[in-house]
């Protein structure tokens, strides 16, 4: 026994040795890689911490790719004053464990500014350390309010987003002007985001005269059967002029389907969480009146006819060779924008300086119109002109822009409630 | 109303079971606790999203061979050097046959959701004794059931699977009694490739949509499911299927909407009470199998 397990052993320290040895020297390479990355003060150093595979990779790799093209734009025409952007990334794979590593790693490699995932649940370890380094984070597209909540993750927290309380509130300004006065709301419990889009539809709705006449959650996540919720609905005593559906994609599209294969009717609207292709598939050709509010219609959606928003797409075929699949690319591209907007009035690249400036700059022009980012108190957008699609026998059409001023304070300290 | 309940919660409770028999049937044979079955389920979800414009049996058929093929291949690569390994070897090696399946899927043909578009005489609604109810809730029933009733004969009748049913009691025992382990196995693997073909079938239907990691949630559902039943008993691992599929349908029509988002939390809590009663499961002998 002994005998049998010496040289089994001796082998073994052999290989951690190897092992050990291996992992110094590759430590001793990253150092050396992170001096040239803070030393330099002509390049303004962004770190993207974003998940290029799990669950949430839908939602961050196409804005991801399309930061990209942006900045290799801003690079190309000079950068910004004279400075070249410089990007390193690390893939979170969609695990909040991995987000604070990768944050970590990044802040230690002296970064200007982090990039975070499009959701609030992943982004908050991430911001958290940036927050605790004094360097700002943007989301690159979290809808959930508390991310852009100066008190909830830190001052240093930004999303480059509307939210999802945008979101809700602008849906129920949106069935308000077609008339419609009494809602249902099919609640997804799965995410914040969800959740909030939910209570800010609710508010805002009721705010402008309508009746939630009735509500009713389902679980949501990869496996949806709604068909107790769709027996309720029809065992309802008048019809509602519409339902909400808080939820997002895959599970959001599903739950309209199985609404409309269980017989129900009346127009569905929903959140910009449920845009994309995947929804025109999952749905199928006979679905019809079904709306959500988006941050763009192309490609897969028809009658926006903008010509910017055409030259987004084939920039961005160019460069990745497939066409964006959802509008959460064009966030991206978008938040690059606002980015070094804000960063050409900025005195430093100093964490506080570059938080300044972010809070103080102008709007920027964006493919949708003019968009007004972040301000001291509210850190993430408030007005931004949400695109109206509707859902047609296989088809996407853009019916119209829509635009909340504000957003109803519910009491839940949302900063950018007015 | 009553009879729409009805009909959707046994369609759940036999979609169920049917994931949990594919479970069951490789652990009672191999000893294998299977945490690939849910990549074989995408290997049939992914066929119904390839074959989407053919005839639906056409993707049906498709669905089982895809599903068999992966079945068999991830058998004879990752299982067959393992026969004579115990237990705890051949799960970890079910967990390697997963990730690979699922990462390789991932980065192949699903880097992200793709979706399906109902079928149009599956979406159809039909009047049934007074109740609305739809084509696909019908099949849901039909199939599931026809499967079950096809398992129970198979595994009750012929003898393949007397020999299946012999090697899942001892199968050293069985081996020396004539079964032939080259037969039993790869059979085992190709029944568990057709249940999960027709499962993953009735799951796209359902559902729209197929990615990447979509077999998880059909995996976790059939291992629980094998569990409360009794993980070494087929009988067992069907009722213990179908309560679970039937008590999820029951909880979404009675609970309130302010605890839905909870109801995993109910569900798994009447498990932990099932199985603090009685935890060799419900069917099963007093002696708990453990290889």
């Amino acid at each position: 026994m002994l005998s049998s397990a010496r040289p089994f052993s001796g082998r073994k320290a052999i290989l951690a040795a190897a092992a050990a040895a291996s992992l110094l020297v590759t430590a001793g390479c990253s150092d050396s890689g992170s001096d040239d990355a803070s030393g330099d003060s002509d390049v303004i150093t962004i770190g993207f911490a974003l998940s290029q595979s799990g669950n949430m990779a839908p939602f961050d790799v196409e804005p991801g790719n399309a930061a990209m093209l942006r900045i290799k734009e801003i690079n190309d025409d000079g950068g910004v004053d004279g400075k070249q952007i410089k990007t390193v990334t690390k893939d979170v794979r969609s695990d909040p464990d991995t987000v604070g590593t990768a944050a970590t790693e990044l802040v230690a490699d002296g970064i200007d500014l982090l990039v975070t995932p499009c959701d609030f649940d992943l982004s908050a370890p991430g911001a958290a350390v940036a927050q605790a380094a004094s360097v700002p984070s943007v989301s690159i597209c979290a809808g959930d309010p508390k991310m852009a909540d100066t008190t909830t993750l830190g001052d240093y927290v930004f999303s480059a987003n509307a939210g999802s309380d945008v979101e809700g509130a602008t849906g129920a300004a949106w069935a308000d002007a077609q008339g419609w006065s009494s809602a249902y709301l099919l609640q997804d419990e799965s995410i914040e985001y969800t959740k909030s889009a939910g209570r800010y539809f609710e508010a805002e709705f009721e705010e402008l005269g309508g009746e939630v006449v009735g509500n009713d959650a389902f679980p949501g996540g990869d496996n949806v059967n709604i068909s107790s919720q769709v027996s309720r609905i029809k065992g309802l005593a008048t019809k509602p002029d519409f339902i909400y559906v808080a939820s997002w994609n895959p599970g959001g599209a599903t739950a309209i389907r199985q609404l409309r294969e269980g017989g129900i009717d009346v127009p569905i609207v929903g959140p910009a969480a449920l845009d994309g292709q995947v929804l025109l598939d999952i749905v199928g050709d006979s679905a019809s009146d079904v709306y959500y509010t988006g941050f763009a219609c192309y490609v897969y959606c028809t009658g926006a006819d903008s010509a910017e928003l055409d030259a987004f797409v084939t920039d961005y075929q160019a460069e990745y060779d497939s066409e964006p699949a959802s509008s959460y690319a064009l966030l991206g591209y978008t938040m690059v924008s606002a980015i070094a907007n804000a960063l050409e009035g900025a005195d430093s690249l100093d964490g506080a300086d570059v938080k300044a400036a972010l809070e103080s700059a102008g709007p920027v022009s964006t493919p949708i119109g003019e968009v007004q980012y972040f301000s001291e108190t509210c850190h993430k957008i408030i007005d931004m002109p949400l695109s109206v699609v509707e859902v047609d026998q296989g088809a996407m059409k853009f019916v119209g822009q829509q635009q909340v001023d504000g957003i109803p304070d519910i009491g839940d300290e949302n900063a950018c409630a007015s | 109303m009553i009879l729409e309940f009805l009909i959707s919660a046994v369609g759940l409770g036999a979609l169920y079971a049917l994931l949990t028999i594919g479970v069951a049937l490789l652990f009672g044979v191999l000893g294998l606790m299977n945490f690939a079955y849910g990549e074989i389920i995408l290997a049939g979800a992914f066929a119904m999203y390839l074959f989407r414009d053919q005839p639906w049996l056409v993707a049906l058929l498709m669905a089982i061979v895809f599903a068999v093929v992966v079945a068999l291949l991830s058998e004879r690569l990752a299982f067959h050097p393992l026969r004579n390994a115990d237990p705890v070897t051949l799960m970890i090696a079910s967990f390697a046959v997963s990730l690979a399946i699922q990462s390789l899927a991932r980065m192949t043909v699903l880097p992200r959701t793709r979706g399906v578009a109902p079928e149009d005489f599956l979406a159809h609604r039909v009047d049934l004794l007074g109740a609305d109810v739809s084509v696909l809730d019908l099949l849901t029933l039909a199939l599931c059931g026809t499967m079950l009733v096809a398992v129970a004969w198979m595994m009750g009748r012929t003898s393949l699977g007397i020999q299946l049913r012999a090697a899942a009691e001892d199968f050293q025992m069985a081996s020396s009694l004539g079964v032939r382990a080259n037969l039993v196995i790869p059979s085992a693997f190709v029944t568990v490739g057709v249940l999960a073909a027709v499962g993953s079938a009735v799951l796209v239907a359902r559902q729209g949509a197929v990615s990447a990691d979509m077999g998880l949630q059909p995996m976790l559902i059939g291992v629980v499911g094998a569990v409360l039943g009794g993980m070494s008993s087929l009988k067992g691992a069907a009722l213990g299927g179908f309560l679970l599929g039937a008590a999820t349908a029951l909880l979404e029509s009675l609970l309130p909407t302010d605890l839905i988002a909870f109801r995993d939390a109910f569900l798994f809590s009447a498990l932990i009470a099932v199985l603090v009663v009685r935890p060799q499961g419900l069917l099963s002998g007093a002696k708990v199998r453990v290889s």
